[in-house]
């Protein structure tokens, strides 16, 4: 891998991974704060998407782990709802009671 | 005895002297932290008195200690709480713990007076046993283990006597296997190099990534029940959760340690994937803090824990996750490890991992003994932001070192003596290491404004007194 | 099993760990012959008296070392017991010295010295170190420099004198020598070979 190629990969990885966190927070926040805020989730899901894109086309990585992370890009999309609605699954029952 | 004292158990008594002992230790590994970050402006400073090694190795070992005693004082604040009454053996683990602080000032006193001795077996027993994190001689590893086999009694033994095993107790003693069983490793002395590191980081590995987390998770659990009334089937849920996630993935991620020791080729592709499925389930909790913190009324009790619980859980993702995959796939890390990079991210992960959520104990510990009924305030805030702030410059600071040191030094030198010396020199490796050191000031700060908040907690004794309860906390 | 039941997740936490120390048990075992002196990755003490090189493989794409005809060290031959006592001395100076909160081996320890993993091959003992001594051989230099590294210094961060007698400063030579014969899967790449490959 050339030099250039190492920090403009491991950015990339990085870049993507703060994304995917700036989804789940904005996403977490649409449902406790405002519904506005998730045009910003939907704004940090496709930068993930954009970014898992980006590393495929142009960096040197193998193709395994291109493959894992494009696929880790489309499991990143269902975490925050799927864990969202386990939450409010789990604490329905003390919900009720108080 | 004070008035606030009389309320507690007395294996909360020295869960207090565990974190005293911890914030002072914590201090400590700021204080060499801030030294070793000297010697890479000033090479000459102390040279063939106090050399790099030494302070270097005094940051570490401290680092490790007073983690390991915030964590083991939790766990004693905590577990009366569980199990419905004092723990057993609590006068053994009351000596332990004076025991623990006598071993750690001699190894200290050692390590700062004699620092390194001739080449055998007298050094290893004695002085120093030369492997990173596991410096402590002989002798002291094996007060170290009988301090966490006391922990370990003192734990499953209260479950025994009261016969009460909750889901956490369950946790909490098997956790308590690996995390002695693993530690025995600190008395080898293996001459193949690739060997003593395969087994070495079964230690390092299993207890920071492993066995840790599990223990913080369960400190956790406890803390949400007692602060923010959270049900037992809700934690011990997402406890039982948490552990799936940590050892399911923290496992077979001790593969990412194994790239390069001279261990099989395997070891890219599996270290690789465990570590790189690793942010997933970080993004889910970091829902789930998010979720706890709008749902339960922490806030409205002990603000400054809330701040820290919170921060902990987004420092986590951050520190580990974002860190942890920039540098995680072999291809990338074959320039990036054994660079300020990989510095980079051990504070980071560090810091999100265990540093935060210790501190929120800390609070949490300091409202209870004091019996105030709503702890606030401005104070802390100090603390909290000088600490935050400290230590994102210091990884930012380190990454861009280490990005440089990996592009100069590694890719385009090819990793010789001269082509560390020529990265080392670069003006972006020496920006980083002056903006290190400046924001290691900052974060220096705000352990002082931490402290000082912490002990004014006790200033506003007389007011909090009269609401505070005279049950055990 | 109704997901919103700890126990639900209680068996599933337990089934994972299970599965994973398994696995992590028999990868362990593999490993463990593979990194064994003699192993397929770690070669014999006594290859300190053969030459050592490192080069690209094609086919595996990356670095390797090679193993070359005789090179005596310090223009002796040492069989299998000979250099185990050498080495287990070297492993002894190198932990009472506390050589890797300065240096890293294999890319672990710390960062404040250079990596020692394939430090035997470092064109620095030609270029830099056996003029500085004026030593016929690399290992003469390289037992010069340990004995008194403030001596010969090479930039502004020094290495301090840590008091190896001879035959200490002898033996970590063979060591550094045997530890640059590992197969490191590539690490540390492109060593000493700026810009003669991809």
């Amino acid at each position: 891998m050339s030099p250039e190629a190492v920090l403009y990969s491991a950015g990339l990885c990085g870049l993507l991974t703060l994304a995917a966190f700036g989804y789940g927070a904005f996403y977490v926040g649409s449902k406790m704060l405002a519904v506005k805020l998730i045009y910003g989730a939907h704004g940090c899901y496709f930068i993930v998407a954009a970014l898992a894109i980006l590393i495929f086309l142009s960096t040197p990585l193998g193709i395994g782990w291109k493959i894992l992370i494009v696929a880790s890009a489309v499991v990143y999309a269902a975490v925050p709802p799927v864990t969202w609605r386990f939450l409010v699954k789990l604490h329905a029952p003390e919900e009720q009671h108080s | 005895m004070s008035t606030a004292e009389i309320g507690l158990y007395r294996s909360q008594k020295l869960a207090l002297r565990y974190f005293t002992a911890a914030v002072i230790l914590f201090g400590v590994m700021i204080l060499f932290g801030f030294l070793s970050s000297l010697y890479y402006l000033h090479p000459s400073m102390l040279f063939k008195v106090f050399d790099f090694n030494t302070s270097k190795m005094l940051h570490i070992d401290t680092l490790v200690i007073w983690l390991l005693m915030a964590l083991m004082g939790s766990i004693y604040w905590f577990l009366p709480k569980e199990i419905g009454g004092e723990i057993a053996g609590i006068r053994f683990a009351e000596i332990m713990f004076w025991a623990f602080c006598v071993i750690v000032a001699i190894v200290a006193v050692v390590f700062i007076f004699v620092q390194y001795g001739h080449a055998d077996e007298f050094s290893l027993w004695f002085i120093n046993q030369g492997r990173k994190y596991l410096e402590a001689p002989r002798w002291a590893s094996l007060g170290i283990v009988a301090v966490l086999l006391t922990f370990s009694y003192n734990v499953i033994g209260s479950a025994i006597k009261r016969r009460k095993m909750t889901g956490i107790l369950w946790v909490l003693c098997l956790d308590l296997i690996p995390l002695v069983l693993v530690y025995t490793d600190a008395f080898a002395a293996q001459t193949n190099m690739s060997v003593d590191l395969y087994w070495w980081w079964w230690i390092v590995h299993m207890w920071v990534e492993s066995t840790w987390e599990v223990l913080i998770g369960c400190i956790m659990a406890m803390m949400l029940m007692e602060i923010a009334g959270t049900s037992r089937r809700i934690v011990e849920t997402w406890l039982y959760i948490e552990v799936m996630l940590v050892l399911g993935a923290g496992i077979l991620g001790l593969g990412h340690h194994y790239f390069w020791i001279g261990t099989p080729e395997y070891w890219l592709s599996i270290g690789g994937f465990f570590s790189a499925l690793e942010p997933l389930p970080l993004l889910g909790m970091v829902v789930h803090a998010i979720y706890d913190a709008g749902s339960h009324h922490l806030k409205n009790t002990n603000t400054p824990a809330f701040w820290w619980i919170t921060a902990e859980a987004f420092g986590n993702f951050i520190g580990a996750g974002v860190w942890g995959f920039m540098m995680t796939l072999p291809q990338i890390n074959l320039f990036s490890h054994g660079t300020q990079w990989t510095v980079s991210h051990g504070h980071f992960a560090f810091y999100g991992a265990y540093v935060c959520g210790v501190i929120a104990v800390f609070y949490l510990a300091r409202q209870k003994y004091t019996g105030i009924e709503h702890l606030h305030g401005k104070g802390w805030w100090w603390g909290f932001g000088l600490l935050n702030f400290g230590m994102l410059g210091m990884v930012m600071a380190l990454l861009l070192a280490g990005m440089a040191q990996a592009f100069y030094g590694r890719a385009i030198g090819g990793s010789t003596l001269m082509a560390f010396t020529d990265a080392s020199q670069n003006a972006w490796f020496v920006a980083g290491m002056w903006a290190r050191t400046g924001f290691g000031v900052v974060f220096a700060l705000g352990y002082v404004a931490l402290v000082w908040d912490l002990l004014a907690i006790r200033k506003r004794l007389p007011q909090a007194a009269a609401v505070s309860s005279p049950e055990p906390a | 099993m109704d997901i919103q039941e700890p126990g639900f997740w209680r068996a599933g936490a337990i089934s994972t760990t299970a599965v994973m120390i398994v696995v992590l048990i028999f990868l362990s075992i593999n490993s463990s012959q593979a990194i064994a002196v003699g192993g397929s990755h770690v070669p014999d003490y006594s290859v300190i008296n053969r030459q050592i090189g490192y080069r690209y493989d094609w086919t595996r794409r990356e670095d390797v070392p090679v193993i070359g005809g005789p090179q005596p060290l310090f223009g002796k031959v040492y069989n299998e017991g000979q250099a185990t006592a050498l080495m287990n001395r070297a492993k002894l100076v190198i932990q009472s010295r506390n050589c890797i909160n300065c240096h890293t081996f294999f890319g672990n320890g710390a960062y404040y010295g250079p990596d020692l993993t394939k430090s035997w091959l470092d064109p620095a003992w030609h270029q830099i170190f056996m003029p500085m001594t004026g030593a016929k051989t690399q290992e003469e230099a390289m037992v010069m420099f340990l004995m008194d590294p403030p001596k010969y210094p090479t930039w502004d961060r020094r290495m301090p004198n840590l008091h190896l007698s001879e035959q200490d400063a002898q033996a970590v030579v063979a060591y550094l020598k045997w530890m640059s014969a590992v197969d490191t899967n590539g690490f540390p790449a492109n060593f000493g070979m700026q810009g003669e490959k991809p």
